[in-house]
């Protein structure tokens, strides 16, 4: 992956709509941090590559649609409903706002203002650089 | 001052097959006479007891007979001398079907135990409750034995012996279902077939060699099926179902329940229709017993762990009279149980549990 191009200091050039696959998590470097970019039917997102679990690469885990139940015998899938499952414990978020799935946990997932211009994709980072970063926190949410 | 505790595991025991024979139909009495069938749910050559029985030998009634077989006598040895409020009665040879294979014959049996104890104990002394035995084999057939007892005031909970099918599995549903309908606990505990025949419930990771080692082993089948009514969604296909764990042991619950919240955050997926943490709906469904204490130099070692499992809302006294390894009902109370628990955990618990049954 090319390092992006800074349209403005915040507003990062992640690439064109065409090179994100539908429903893959697809890792870019924006000023020097892993930052997830999904595609989905819904919408597009961007990520932190970081589970507020336990800090795991979750961008190297799967986008899923949303599995529910009312018994073991009725289970039902809305793949309209898009989160990301960590690679690590398998805690899920929805892409959307960040909440997890289940109500397993408050902590969301963080993620990032996108905006798509003419077919290319723009992910705005206001985070400090990693060197100049604070000690990272367990949550991140 | 009031008598307060309520003993949550006494064993009325019935002193000879005939006695329960006449209460079955006539074919069976034959059957079963002739059969002379042993009433005891342990294989007792598999595991011998070490000191040749599990009934205590101080508690044999004055006219004779097994411990527990005399309502008069336990009124006196136990009721009377610890001022107990209620005991409930959990027949323990009818849970010996558990580890039979012809499903009518446990019915027959079981029929006919819960019939002789609440004909036998609760006109000797009101303080009786019984817990009636649903045969875990034909559940069906069960469930309708449940429903025969809804409006006896002295049947206060269901007891169910346990097979290798585990609780969570629909097999039971039937016997929940009753359950629920009639406003009545099930009860489970153990039969003394774990691990003695195909067909019970195993202890996990192999044979244990004596008596000591496999009862130190038989709290698995409680960690076992209390995972399964969870993962399987019992509690919320059965939200007013009411379920007592007796004599599994409670200090194993506290990190147990972690570990079952632990396992529902990381497979959520899995098992979508869990809708809470496991430990909520254990909370809010399951209470368990205090025998055995676990028998520490220091009792106060205990005490944290009867705040994991916020055992003011979860846990019950019980003696397990008349069993060689019982408690004694002013010992737990008055010297084990931290003083700010001692009512929820000797008195309030089981109310709440057993309801105006009790």
């Amino acid at each position: 992956m090319p390092a992006s191009e800074a349209i403005s200091p915040d507003m990062h050039h992640v690439g064109s709509l065409a090179e994100f696959e539908l429903d893959v998590c697809k890792i870019v470097q924006v000023d020097g941090r892993d930052v997830g970019v999904i595609r989905t039917e819904q919408g597009v997102y961007a990520i932190a590559n970081r589970c507020p679990h336990m800090g795991g690469g979750i961008c190297y885990g799967t986008v899923t649609g949303l599995m529910t139940a009312t018994s073991p015998e009725n289970i039902s899938y809305d793949e309209t409903r898009k989160a990301m499952r960590c690679p690590w414990h398998g805690w899920e978020f929805f892409l959307n706002d960040g909440t997890a799935v289940g109500g397993i946990t408050s902590r969301r997932l963080r993620r990032f203002p996108l905006h798509i211009i003419q077919d290319e994709v723009y992910v705005i980072l206001r985070m400090p650089r990693p060197d100049q970063a604070e000690t990272p926190r367990g949550d991140d949410g | 001052m009031p008598a307060t505790i309520i003993d949550c595991d006494v064993h009325p025991y019935v002193n000879k097959l005939a006695d329960v024979v006449a209460y079955m139909p006539q074919a069976w009495q034959e059957r079963f006479r002739s059969q002379n069938v042993e009433l005891s749910g342990r294989s007792v050559h598999r595991y011998p007891h070490p000191a040749g029985g599990s009934l205590r030998k101080d508690a044999v009634p004055p006219g004779g007979g097994l411990p527990g077989s005399d309502p008069d006598y336990v009124a006196s040895d136990l009721l009377d001398r610890y001022d107990l409020a209620a005991a409930l009665l959990i027949p323990i040879q009818a849970s010996a079907v558990s580890a039979w294979t012809d499903a009518t014959r446990a019915d027959v049996f079981t029929e006919a135990i819960n019939r002789y104890v609440v004909e036998h104990w609760p006109s000797v002394d009101s303080r009786y409750r019984i817990c009636v035995t649903a045969s875990p084999h034909d559940t069906e057939h069960a469930a309708a034995e449940v429903r025969r007892w809804r409006d006896a005031a002295s049947v206060v909970a269901v007891s169910l012996p346990l097979l290798d099918t585990m609780m969570g599995n629909k097999h039971y549903y039937p016997i929940y279902e009753a359950a629920q309908e009639c406003g009545m606990p099930i009860v489970v505990h153990p039969t003394g077939a774990e691990g003695s025949y195909l067909g019970a419930p195993t202890i996990a990771g192999g044979i244990p060699r004596t008596y000591a080692e496999r009862h130190a082993l038989v709290p698995q089948v409680a960690q076992a099926n209390l995972a399964s009514l969870v993962f399987e969604g019992v509690f919320d296909r059965f939200p007013e179902l009411r379920i007592a764990f007796v004599e599994w042991g409670f200090s194993w619950l506290g990190p147990f329940m972690w570990r079952l919240d632990q396992e529902w955050r990381n497979f959520r997926s899995d098992v979508p229709w869990v809708k809470k943490p496991p430990s909520e709906y254990i909370h809010d469904a399951v209470k368990f017993t205090t025998q055995p204490f676990d028998d520490l130099s220091n009792p106060e070692d205990l005490w944290p762990f009867l705040d994991l499992i916020d055992a003011e809302k979860t846990l019950m006294f019980s003696s397990d009279y008349p069993h060689y390894d019982n408690d004694d009902p002013h010992i737990v109370s008055r010297r084990l149980l931290p003083k700010k628990s001692r009512e929820a955990i000797t008195s309030k618990n089981a109310r709440e549990m057993f309801s105006a049954r009790l």
